[in-house]
């Protein structure tokens, strides 16, 4: 408590320093534009940090996963590589195609990163720090990111190839169905916290404040929800096109697919936006699912008078993007037609599952006086719906894989007699 | 600057951008670039929406109209050959104009003997600023605008609302999307 005063009151001083310099009242318009001015450069600046050291993050930790060193000349540990790959990006020819629409295909790759930086806007990191905080964060989270596509699309059109154009149409059919999941995944979620907005979600799993009133005071939703998160950490390495589901860029089949055409900056930029949708996705993951930035002990929240919210905020999103990272070093890539069967077969119904379970055990748990502020049991309620839920899914899974049958290739079919005479002699 | 003002130049700016995406729509060499320039008339709407304090709306505009409906018809034009080339710029604009104009006309006739009643929150100053004794009176009750935005109500109400006034359109709804979602597998098929 004598933390959040602190800090309520460390808001209020940079808010009277602004009106000082600017010889305003406090609560003016002015001082609240510059506010919203300072929050949005505070975005910026940290998440391209964030993004510069992922790519090394990333190339280290992959490197590790194949038994390589990663980058390790430019500087210690290879630490100023991000800013060698910078210059090297900047100082390439910037090429565009003749038969290309210029102004698509140059706008195609701009318009990329916006969405990408103003999802950050709903991203808490303490109590009060958080750019705004919207009553529908949530969503907004998720029809910006989904506004993602279009660029896409138009870097695919305006490029006038056939590559780009088939990248561009494999992206848009892999982030509209898994768009699916990904939100029906949530809603249990979005249904115990009662609120969308992304602090209310965050506050819903601390044991202070609102999650008393809620009545699951205490528990990340991870412990509750574990089948919607693992659907969720799934589909949203779908929506960020992250290996095994970057098939709109798969280098062995279609090159680069959408961003094929493009070089130095603008290629640069796709990078970008990839990058901060990877820790985006990874902020969101850990809001919904971890508590964002409650710590995982009540007495590891705050060091005397300072909050710890940005640490663990930090740490969990770093937690999750390497997560991410390791599902590349680990699993292969699927086939275009698997991809869209895993979310429509699997995905969808198991998110529909869990949603109906959800809502049952959040029903019966809320309305009941005995169970309401009882963690513990509720707890071991949805411990067993989960686990009865997860038997059934495997064993739907077994029994469709056991009776479905693949089509046999020609030398199945030769060996059991099924090929016309002729065809064989052939 | 009072922010009556700001809100005035706040709106000029997202209406041009919706009149400018519907402009373009219409004068576009290719269907493509055509519905490029829809997405941007989209994003304009949702703008206006944000300002009439329906912030749900607005989120939910750019999810389905940005984010899925504009992609649907993108990727119609792309799937189907004859449109994707340079087609010719609208030819047949006076038919056009004879179909639009008694939906203006109805528009225009609603705009202007609707009775406008200024509601709550969304002209509400700060203390300070001046306004009219008129207005004053009006929004003395009023929401503080930057708090109508953040009002929890809006989609709990919302969705109060759906299950229980509107709880037959609501289902209804839901059997027309899965009977086209069926529809659409058997067309599939065949």
């Amino acid at each position: 408590m004598i933390a959040m005063h602190f800090l309520q009151a460390s808001v209020g001083w940079i808010r009277g320093l602004i009106a000082g310099q600017l010889g305003l009242a406090a609560d003016a318009l002015w001082v609240d534009l510059a506010i919203w001015l300072i929050s949005a450069l505070v975005i910026l600046g940290v998440v391209q940090v964030g993004m510069l050291y992922a790519t090394w993050l990333e190339r280290k930790f992959l490197g590790r996963i194949q038994d390589r060193l990663g980058p390790n000349r430019v500087g210690i540990f290879g630490l100023l590589q991000p800013f060698a790959d910078m210059v090297k990006m900047l100082t390439k020819e910037d090429i565009t195609p003749a038969q290309a629409h210029r102004g698509v295909f140059n706008l195609g790759a701009i318009l990329v990163v916006p969405p990408a930086i103003v999802v950050f806007a709903v991203v808490p990191v303490g109590i009060g720090l958080i750019a705004t905080d919207l009553s529908v964060g949530f969503l907004f989270f998720i029809s910006v990111a989904s506004t993602a596509i279009i660029p896409i699309f138009m870097a695919g059109w305006g490029s006038r190839n056939k590559f780009a154009i088939i990248g561009a149409m494999r992206a848009v059919a892999q982030i509209v169905s898994y768009e699916i999941p990904q939100v029906l995944s949530v809603v249990g979620v979005l249904l115990l916290a009662g609120t969308l907005s992304t602090q209310g979600l965050t506050l819903a799993q601390g044991n202070g404040g609102a999650g008393d009133a809620i009545g699951y005071p205490g528990l990340w939703f991870v412990l509750i929800q574990p089948i919607a998160f693992v659907i969720f950490l799934l589909a949203t390495t779908a929506e960020i096109e992250r290996t095994p589901f970057d098939i709109p860029e798969a280098e062995s089949e279609i090159i680069a697919g959408y961003h094929t055409e493009y070089s130095g900056l603008k290629f640069g930029l796709f990078q970008l936006s990839q990058y901060f949708m990877t820790i985006a996705s990874a902020a969101m993951a850990s809001i919904l699912f971890f508590g964002g930035w409650l710590a995982p002990l009540p007495f590891l929240q705050r060091i005397g008078p300072l909050d710890l919210g940005w640490f663990w905020m930090g740490a969990k999103t770093i937690f999750f993007v390497l997560v991410f990272m390791w599902f590349r070093g680990t699993w292969p890539r699927l086939r275009s037609d698997q991809l869209m069967g895993f979310a429509w077969k699997v995905l969808v119904p198991l998110s529909l599952a869990n949603l109906l379970m959800t809502g049952l055990i959040g029903y019966v748990t809320q309305s009941s006086t005995n169970l309401s502020g009882q963690p513990l049991l509720i707890l071991l309620f949805f411990a067993v719906a989960n686990a009865l839920l997860l038997m059934a899914t495997l064993w739907l899974i077994g029994w469709w894989r056991k009776n479905s049958e693949r089509p046999r290739i020609r030398f199945e079919q030769a060996a059991a007699g099924e090929l016309p005479p002729a065809e064989v002699a052939a | 600057m009072s922010p009556l003002l700001l809100q005035q130049i706040a709106f000029m700016v997202l209406a041009a951008i919706s009149l400018s995406g519907a402009w373009g729509v219409i004068r576009a060499h290719s269907v493509f670039v055509s519905a490029l320039w829809l997405i941007l008339s989209f994003v304009g709407v949702a703008g206006l929406y944000v300002m009439l304090e329906a912030g749900f709306l607005a989120v939910i505009q750019v999810l389905v109209y940005v984010g899925a409906i504009s992609v649907l018809i993108l990727f119609a034009i792309m799937l189907t050959e004859d449109v994707m080339g340079q087609a010719e710029p609208a030819s047949q604009w006076p038919l056009a104009v004879l179909i639009v104009l008694p939906f203006f006309g109805m528009l225009a006739k609603a705009a202007f003997t609707a009775d406008w009643q200024l509601s709550a929150g969304s002209v509400a100053p700060p203390e300070g600023a001046s306004i009219s004794a008129e207005t004053a009176k009006l929004v003395t009750t009023a929401i503080p605008a930057e708090q109508g935005f953040r009002l929890p109500g809006q989609v709990v109400m919302l969705g109060r609302s759906l299950m229980t006034e509107h709880l037959l359109a609501f289902e209804v709804v839901a059997v027309v999307l899965l009977v086209a979602l069926v529809g659409a597998i058997v067309i599939a098929r065949d």
